[in-house]
């Protein structure tokens, strides 16, 4: 995302007590929005003296003057806007980015159970090995698969048999934990890029506010029109999600691929602009909420495409855990308590 | 007539690598793996948090999978071992039938592994221990 940038939980709290002190200034300076809360404070009040519930869930009963001279009104607009910092810092989240070193590890994983994995890079193109490298210290399966039935070969049996078969199957449950593991990171890529755009719409959207109060606020104007345009439904469908390709790549049948399912979930869609305008502060604040709401029904929705992704794989998984986890055969534990007449029978290990 | 003395020695000098080197290396491979995805656990709150409480609707399920596949890693290595037991086992028992066959044996591992095989690795020491989700 080009104009990404990362903003803090105090970032956010900054921008909502810059819009609620814009927003009571400009009520409080404009002769329309004046009228519009005057009128309201007294409605309030009026609630408040016949027992109904107020509108403002945090109004306080002025104790003296009238509910809508200047000094009552102003504590009446303080008390009305006091929640609109919530509003935005309750997309807080830690830096996306601080997410990274966790994507590293999943790709590492993935890139030492296959060096020579060709991956999928942003532009499209395959690209071999992934910066991360490999895990230090460790083998890579195929070749020490290879190297094992290159010792086997003069070793023949029921026990020996079944031994090579596990050997060689060795690489087919490595390819599944590699998959795995680059579904766990395709995943992470979603949440990323959900929670950069989440970011940016919710600043836009503050930022968009600011600007439609500080039209009203000038003299020469009477109306305010601003529109914030909201990426979150394009979230996913801007990643380019690390796949496994080429020949290289080992056939993992049967297990759901997260990239596969998330993909297929997406349609490109075109950034949404919602108004944020009106003649007075009510109508702009209505916008700003409505632009909100339209923002965190966006979020979950491209949550609700991960999650089920991530459940699709664990499911799938269920039903192939015994390809994905190899036991020692049993003809070779059992081959290792016989002696050696036992041994160099048609059920053992013998050279042949 | 059954194999024995030098030439069974060399035999069983593959199926010793195989048990002493190979088999170790690969356990020592998935267990390094499960403990990178173990420590990936540190971050959960980096990628899923939010700040005025709680994880994110997909946290649960990601984390799922996760643990299903640190178990995968750390299980596998633990299997590993147990097959190089085995291994081990089957070339001890046949050593002990054949005394040439065992010196032969025994000389050319006298200081550690025979040359390896192009591509072929030892494993830099035990695995690590490996951790496992409940």
């Amino acid at each position: 995302m080009a104009d990404y940038r990362y903003h803090s939980q105090d970032d956010l709290q900054k921008l909502g007590e810059r819009i609620r002190e814009k927003a009571i200034k400009v009520t409080m300076s404009q002769e329309a929005s004046y009228a519009q809360a005057q009128q309201q404070a007294n409605n309030e009040a009026t609630r408040y003296d016949t027992g109904q519930p107020t509108q403002s869930p945090n109004y306080h009963r002025p104790t003296g003057g009238r509910p809508d001279d200047d000094g009552n009104l102003h504590a009446y607009l303080m008390d009305a806007y006091q929640g609109i910092p919530l509003l935005f810092t309750r997309f807080a989240v830690p830096d996306p980015d601080s997410a990274r070193s966790t994507l590293d590890a999943l790709y590492k994983t993935a890139v030492t159970l296959q060096p020579s994995l060709e991956i999928k890079s942003d532009s499209g193109q395959l690209t071999t090995p992934l910066q991360v490298g490999d895990e230090p210290g460790t083998v890579p399966v195929e070749q020490t698969k290879n190297i094992m039935v290159t010792h086997l070969k003069q070793w023949s049996g029921h026990a020996a048999e079944s031994f090579e078969t596990y050997v060689k199957e060795l690489e087919t449950s490595a390819a599944y934990h590699r998959q795995i593991s680059i579904s766990l990171a395709n995943g992470l890529e979603a949440m990323i890029a959900i929670r950069k755009s989440m970011l940016t719409d919710i600043w836009e959207i503050g930022d968009k506010t600011y600007k439609a109060l500080d039209e009203l606020d000038s003299w020469c104007t009477n109306s305010a029109s601003q529109a914030a345009k909201l990426t979150i439904l394009g979230a996913l469908a801007a990643v380019a999600f690390v796949v496994t390709d080429g020949a290289a790549a080992v056939a993992v049948e049967g297990l759901q691929s997260a990239a596969a399912i998330m993909g297929a979930a997406q349609t490109l869609q075109t950034a949404s602009h919602e108004p944020i305008s009106g003649a007075t502060v009510p109508p702009i604040l209505s916008g700003m909420a409505k632009a909100i709401d339209r923002l965190q029904a966006g979020v979950d929705q491209q949550e609700q495409v991960v999650a089920r992704a991530m459940q699709a794989v664990s499911g799938s998984l269920d039903h192939l855990w015994s390809r994905a986890l190899l036991h020692a055969p049993s003809p070779l534990t059992a081959a290792a308590g016989q002696s050696r007449s036992e041994l160099e029978r048609p059920t053992g290990f013998f050279v042949h | 007539m059954a194999e024995s003395g030098w030439k069974f020695a060399a035999d069983l000098s593959d199926l010793r690598m195989v048990g002493a080197v190979d088999l170790p290396a690969m356990a020592y491979t998935f267990a390094a793996l499960n403990n990178v995805v173990d420590k990936t656990e540190a971050g959960d709150s980096n990628g899923f948090q939010w700040q005025s409480g709680g994880m994110s609707q997909v946290f649960g399920s990601w984390a799922e999978l996760r643990d299903s596949l640190q178990n995968l890693l750390g299980q596998t290595s633990q299997n590993l071992e147990v097959a190089a037991q085995a291994v081990l086992q089957i070339v001890e028992t046949y050593a002990a039938t054949d005394a040439t066959a065992r010196d032969s044996l025994n000389a050319a591992w006298n200081d550690g592994p025979p040359p390896l095989l192009d591509g072929e690795y030892a494993p830099p020491g035990p695995a690590p221990t490996v951790v496992l989700k409940l």
